[in-house]
């Protein structure tokens, strides 16, 4: 520790905040990775409740629709696209990244779209969340994820309101709930 | 006008209106006191369920047994997560972290106000479980299903619905402040605020905020899940059930799934609470007994690693549910070893006093009441971490009298002690000292006298939630004695807060004024102005920092404190001249 009356130490340098804004790593992103982290928490727990009632010997597998490779796919383009929206941005082309940005919005409602018309087809066919188990963990993993990406979407309209600030963010979450929505898939499909 | 800093961050003009000021204010300071205000409110509330619950054990018939499951639940549910939780991360958080750290707020100001008002609308919800018909929910503050949403327990058509929404409520909340906390610690210290400079304070607040957003989403899930299984009759939780003759529209579920999603966030629940809890211990006992804290990197460590262990210990609450005996051993052990960052820290807080200036001060008159409740209570975790000494105890008082005495009373006079510390800072008065050193006594004497007494009912084998012990042939009478006696002290305690709450309101008022710093401490946020103006460091720049917050009683020097900011001697100047 630190003595006083010895030789002085020099006066510190930079910020305690390890660098904490002006030369650092960016506030907005420190809050995303946090939350990240939070939401990783929340999906391990969904994923590991879902793994081990699969193991249980009176599981029954769901129908997959093949809608949710059409979805898949959305969500995929949804990311690109506003990764080169938030490039563009970064790069000071707010004029450019505005259509990228929205393109990249209006494919993930598509894939929310698409995951409520998949809903619909398993209820035609009868699969009620109740009654099933295979069913109900369905309806609810697509559920969480859904309203994860729909907080995405309300963030990405306040970015774009605000001149594209929090794109990057926006961005990276995105990609974030394309690997969840990949793993969830994996899942369901393995199931 | 914009107030200079170190960071990009900038924080908004001073509100002026009322409203913007002491209600939608986003100014750390205001929210920490109406997380404060709003826990100890909601506290008492918890407070009066207990006295309901330690009549009927008294005099049995003064209560029925659902109305007694759900003073039970409920006084659980507030105390732990609403009171606790609540107080210590919302409270103590949002005070002390920019303050201690020479921020001028929190990261994201606008989700810190939000923070309160869903926490705020999360405690209304549940308050409005007392109001609807059938009343709130008895399922014990476990919720384990197939009971909790079974008919037949009380609270079946509306308490437990608004329960469970409350907890979805509140863990948004906690997200959201602790997302605040985390990000305000890693971004925002002042210049010369390296993480190992930090007050401890603001490590145990720190670590707990990471548990939070680790440990809450499990929760979060589990509730989701019964939600879904009370609304829409899905099967996660609930196997075929036939009840009445009648069967239920479940079928396959696990109900040990839930005790497994319920203790993955429950068990780092309980260090949630204790973590910052000794994090603020750690800076009384060093403050009034005029002596640097020993071992401070070992007391950081010892945070961190009660907190990664507190993740694989869980189970250690479901012996008694069936496990493999392998299991058993794994989590048995993993709980055993939390004992040894548990006793560093004890050590390094007696070895802190010992040979200290010890100040008598009430701040460390209940700092010392957290050691001994704490060491009390953790040493009968050690019988119960243990399976084989689980098994017979795990269903009695024995095991009530262990967690209230260590996590229940020692978190809360370290909460007391707090307040006592950091009134003066928040308000600019002084608490009565002659109150306060009454509310120390009863206190301390009186929970030791309620709770104590309670391991021996439990070897007795007096079995905890049962409403009445009439009729149970090996409860001798003097154990009736004793929880007679029990409760009359429980009135008492309770009464005692009075003198507590008036000293909280006679003291904002009437209270001698505050100097800056009353306790002569050397961390940061007394070092600020009283009570701290809005952006905290007034128009200058805030304080830079050379030296970790303990530097009391420096050999050679005049004051027996040097402040974390106070600039160091330029070579050159003899030691006797003090800082500059």
């Amino acid at each position: 520790m630190p003595r006083v009356g010895e030789k002085p130490p020099a006066p510190p340098q930079g910020l305690g905040g390890g660098g904490g804004g002006k030369e650092g790593f960016p506030l907005p992103h420190t809050g995303l990775l946090v939350l990240l982290a939070a939401l990783t928490s929340l999906f391990a727990a969904l994923v590991s409740a879902y793994v081990v009632r699969m193991g249980l010997p009176d599981w029954r597998s769901l129908p997959k629709p093949p809608l949710l490779w059409l979805n898949t796919l959305l969500l995929l383009l949804a990311s690109l696209a506003l990764e080169r929206g938030a490039r563009l941005w970064e790069g000071g082309a707010l004029r450019e990244a505005r259509p990228w940005a929205r393109a990249g919005g209006a494919l993930g409602l598509g894939f929310l779209a698409g995951q409520l018309l998949a809903w619909r087809l398993l209820l035609g066919a009868g699969y009620a969340p109740a009654g099933n188990p295979a069913g109900a963990f369905f309806y609810l993993v697509t559920g969480l994820h859904g309203l994860h990406l729909l907080g995405g979407g309300v963030a990405l309209a306040w970015a774009l309101a605000r001149d594209g600030r929090g794109l990057r963010a926006c961005a990276w979450y995105w990609h974030y709930l394309l690997g969840v929505w990949l793993l969830l898939f994996a899942l369901l499909l393995g199931s | 006008m914009e107030l200079p800093g170190y960071h990009d961050h900038r924080i908004g003009p001073e509100p002026r209106s009322f409203w913007t000021r002491y209600v939608f204010s986003q100014d750390h300071k205001v929210i920490a006191l109406q997380y404060t205000v709003t826990a100890l409110l909601v506290g008492a509330i918890g407070m009066v369920l207990s006295w309901a619950m330690r009549l009927e054990l008294a005099f049995p018939g003064t209560l029925d047994p659902g109305r007694y499951y759900q003073a039970m639940t409920l006084h659980g549910m507030i105390m732990v997560i609403y009171l606790l939780t609540a107080l210590l991360l919302g409270g103590f958080g949002n005070f002390l972290i920019p303050l201690m750290l020479g921020a001028r707020d929190m990261a994201y100001p606008f989700v810190n106000m939000l923070s309160y008002w869903v926490y705020l609308l999360s405690v209304l919800v549940l308050l409005a479980s007392f109001f609807v018909p059938g009343g709130p929910t008895g399922a014990g503050w476990t919720l384990y299903p197939p009971q909790a949403i079974t008919r037949g327990t009380p609270g079946y058509d509306w308490g437990i619905l608004l329960m469970l929404v409350s907890l979805l409520l509140f863990i948004v909340a906690a997200t959201m402040g602790g997302l605040n906390y985390v990000t305000t610690v890693l971004q925002l210290r002042t210049k010369g605020m390296t993480l190992m400079r930090m007050p401890l304070a603001v490590w145990g607040i720190f670590v707990a905020s990471v548990m939070a957003l680790l440990a809450f989403p499990a929760l979060f899930v589990g509730c989701v899940m019964m939600l879904l299984d009370r609304t829409l009759h899905t099967s996660f939780f609930m196997p075929a059930v036939i009840q009445f003759g009648q069967r239920l529209p479940y079928e396959g579920g696990s109900p040990l799934l839930w005790q497994h999603l319920f203790w993955y966030f429950g068990h780092p629940e309980v260090y949630i609470v204790i973590l910052p809890a000794m994090g603020l211990i750690s800076e009384l006992v060093s403050v009034h007994a005029r002596k640097p804290i020993f071992g401070y990197r070992a007391m950081v460590l010892s945070l961190v690693a009660i907190a990664a262990i507190s993740f694989v210990v869980w189970a250690h609450h479901m012996y008694t549910s069936g496990m493999n005996p392998y299991f058993g051993f794994f989590f048995a052990t993993t709980t055993l070893i939390v004992a040894i960052p548990s006793a560093i820290k004890t050590y390094n807080w007696l070895l802190t006093l010992w040979r200290g200036k010890v100040q008598l001060t009430v701040p460390l008159l209940f700092a010392i009441a957290f050691l001994n409740t704490f060491v009390v209570g953790g040493l009968t975790g050690l019988f119960l971490g243990n399976v084989i000494v689980d098994f017979p105890l795990q269903d009695t008082y024995f095991v009530v009298a262990h967690f209230h005495m260590v996590m229940g009373v020692a978190a809360i006079v370290a909460i007391f002690g707090g307040i006592y510390h950091w009134y003066p800072k928040a308000t600019g008065r002084m608490l009565n000292e002659t109150l306060g050193r009454l509310h120390f006594w009863a206190t301390f004497v009186g929970t030791y006298l309620i709770f104590f007494p309670m391991h021996f009912l439990g070897l007795l084998g007096m079995p905890r939630r049962y409403p009445t012990f009439e009729g149970l042939t090996f409860v001798p009478p003097s154990a009736h004695a004793l929880n007679e006696f029990i409760t009359a002290v429980a009135l008492l305690v309770g009464l005692s807060q009075l003198l507590f709450g008036f000293n909280l309101v006679y003291s904002y008022f009437r209270g001698a004024r505050a100097p800056d710093n009353p306790w002569r401490a050397a961390t940061l946020e007394w070092q600020a102005p009283t009570p701290p103006p809005h952006g905290n460091w007034g128009p200058e720049p805030p304080p830079v920092v050379y030296r970790w917050a303990y530097e009391y009683s420096p050999p050679g020097f005049p004051e027996d404190f040097i402040p974390q900011n106070a600039p160091p001697v330029l070579a050159g100047g003899g030691a006797e001249e003090g800082y500059a």
